[in-house]
Parts: structure tokens; C-alpha cells; sequence
């Protein structure tokens, strides 16, 4: 599976990364949602975004709603990933076509347990 | 926010995410002294106005940075720092903003080295804030509010 890591900081891409491809799985990264959408345009099949929320030039809200509103890519499942906390966040995100949200600071497992629960839940919304 | 709120978040952000191996001392803010090496900060605005910072020595932010990296010691240039610097104060500043009232907005992060020179412009009072060491090496946390009518 390959997986696109959305998220400004650098370190925390390496972060989430490394966990990733502990996982088994590949990854592709971007440092905003501009990034993203140019990443998910390209020629590599994308199985699953996970999305910061704070970002440069198109922050993570806005790229879930970029994504849900191309047919291309709208059944692409996404995380996400942020240290935005607030209950209200939440209910944007999943609003907005988040399938899943996973606050900073976060474990190992918890990580592996969000992204099988994302990939879960757009399947169901597929089905 | 309390300061032992602000100890228990620092403390769950260590261990999840920076350096669980290295453990993280509490510390009278007042034997740790003013002059850290490198700081970084977030803003809160909305319903609260403050700063977020995190300052530490040098050596335990090129930890945290080689950590957070995976990089071998000495693989750690002046961008990866910073940038490592960043995602703490972020991270901290994101679960500060999460248990304030009322709608809040979190700024990007900003780091520099020197102590306290990206704070707003010293109209800010320390709410609270949390001094540790780990090794030997020093943090400290601090909220800061705006002052009224500002």
C-alpha cells in the first residue's frame, strides 16, 4: 500500500514515515495541500492521505475538501493527523470527508489502529 | 490551563513522540536560569491571546531533532533543527489551544535560536510555565497571555 504523508514539519513526516514502512507499507510525502493534490494528480496510485491540519498554503480542511470534491480522487481514504484537539475540529474534519481523526501527540499502535480504521471506514462508504 | 496540566501534556508528548528513553525531570523554573539556546513558539488567537514556547539547550534539541529524524548524532544540520523545533512547540500549542474556551486559532510555528526573541513583543504575562531536565540538559514550557485590550 502506499501511503501520502501531507504535514509541514519535515520531522514529523520522518516520524510518521518511519512508522509507516514499519507497517510494511511505502510512502510519498508532501509539505502542504498544493503538494498533495500535485501528488495525487501524478502517475503513483495512492491508497490512503494522512493529513496534517496547520499548513502552509493549503491547510488540511482545506485538502479534504479539495479531494472529496474531485471525482478522481473522491473515494481516496483519509486521516487525519493533527494536533488539533478540540471537539469542534473533529466534527469539521469528519464533516468535511475526513474518515478518520488522529490527535498528536500519538503511540505506534494508535497510528497502525487509525489507519486500518480509515481505510474501514471509506470502505463501508463505498460499499 | 495549571501548571501541573501543562507538566502532564509535556510529559505525554515526551514519551509518546520525543524521547522516551531519556527521562524527563521536573524543575524549579528558577534553577534553570533564562538563557536557553534555541526557542520556539506558536500563537493563540480568538477567544485567548498568548504565546506557546518551548526553549531548550542545544544538545537535547539536536536530540529530540535526531529522534524525531532518525538520524545518526552529527547528521543534524541547522534546517532539521529548527524545523524539529517547530513540530514541539506545535505540538504543544495545538493541545494548549484544545483545552481553552471558546474558539481559539493556532498560528504555524516559528523557532529561532536565543532565548525569547520570536515572542510577540513583551506584552505578554507568563501564565504558566514548567521547567525539566533531562541528562542534564534543559526545557522549559511557558504560556504567555496577551495583555488586555491589545
Amino acid at each position: 500500500m502506499k501511503v501520502l504523508i501531507v504535514d509541514d514539519s519535515r520531522a514529523m513526516r520522518s516520524v510518521i514515515g518511519r512508522l509507516v514502512k514499519k507497517l510494511g507499507h511505502e510512502t510519498v510525502e508532501a509539505g502542504h495541500g498544493r503538494e498533495a493534490l500535485e501528488k495525487l494528480a501524478g502517475a503513483e496510485h495512492i491508497d490512503i492521505a494522512l493529513v496534517d491540519w496547520n499548513m502552509p498554503l493549503m491547510n488540511g480542511l482545506e485538502l479534504v475538501q479539495a479531494v472529496r470534491a474531485n471525482p478522481v480522487h473522491a473515494s481516496l481514504p483519509l486521516l487525519m493527523v493533527t494536533s488539533e484537539t478540540e471537539i469542534e475540529r473533529v466534527v469539521a474534519a469528519i464533516e468535511a470527508g475526513a474518515d478518520e481523526y488522529l490527535m498528536k501527540p500519538f503511540t505506534d499502535q494508535e497510528l497502525a489502529t487509525k489507519l486500518e480504521l480509515a481505510l474501514a471506514a471509506r470502505a463501508n462508504r463505498q460499499a | 490551563m495549571d501548571g501541573e496540566q501543562l507538566e502532564e501534556l509535556m510529559r505525554n508528548i515526551w514519551d509518546a513522540m520525543l524521547l522516551p528513553e531519556a527521562p524527563l525531570e521536573g524543575a524549579p523554573p528558577e534553577s534553570c536560569g533564562e538563557d536557553y539556546d534555541l526557542c520556539a513558539c506558536v500563537d493563540i488567537v480568538g477567544a485567548w491571546n498568548g504565546v506557546v514556547s518551548v526553549e531548550c539547550d542545544e544538545v537535547l534539541a539536536r536530540e529530540i531533532a535526531r529522534r524525531m529524524f532518525g538520524s545518526e548524532p552529527g547528521a543534524i544540520v541547522e534546517g532539521d533543527l529548527m524545523d524539529a523545533m517547530r513540530e514541539v512547540a506545535n505540538l504543544i500549542g495545538g493541545n494548549v489551544k484544545g483545552a481553552l474556551a471558546g474558539g481559539c486559532a493556532l498560528s504555524l510555528p516559528r523557532a529561532t535560536r536565543g532565548s525569547e526573541s520570536l515572542l510577540l513583543d513583551g506584552g505578554q504575562a507568563t501564565a504558566c510555565e514548567r521547567a525539566f531536565t533531562s541528562e542534564g540538559r534543559r526545557l522549559r514550557v511557558r504560556i504567555l497571555q496577551e495583555a488586555e485590550g491589545r
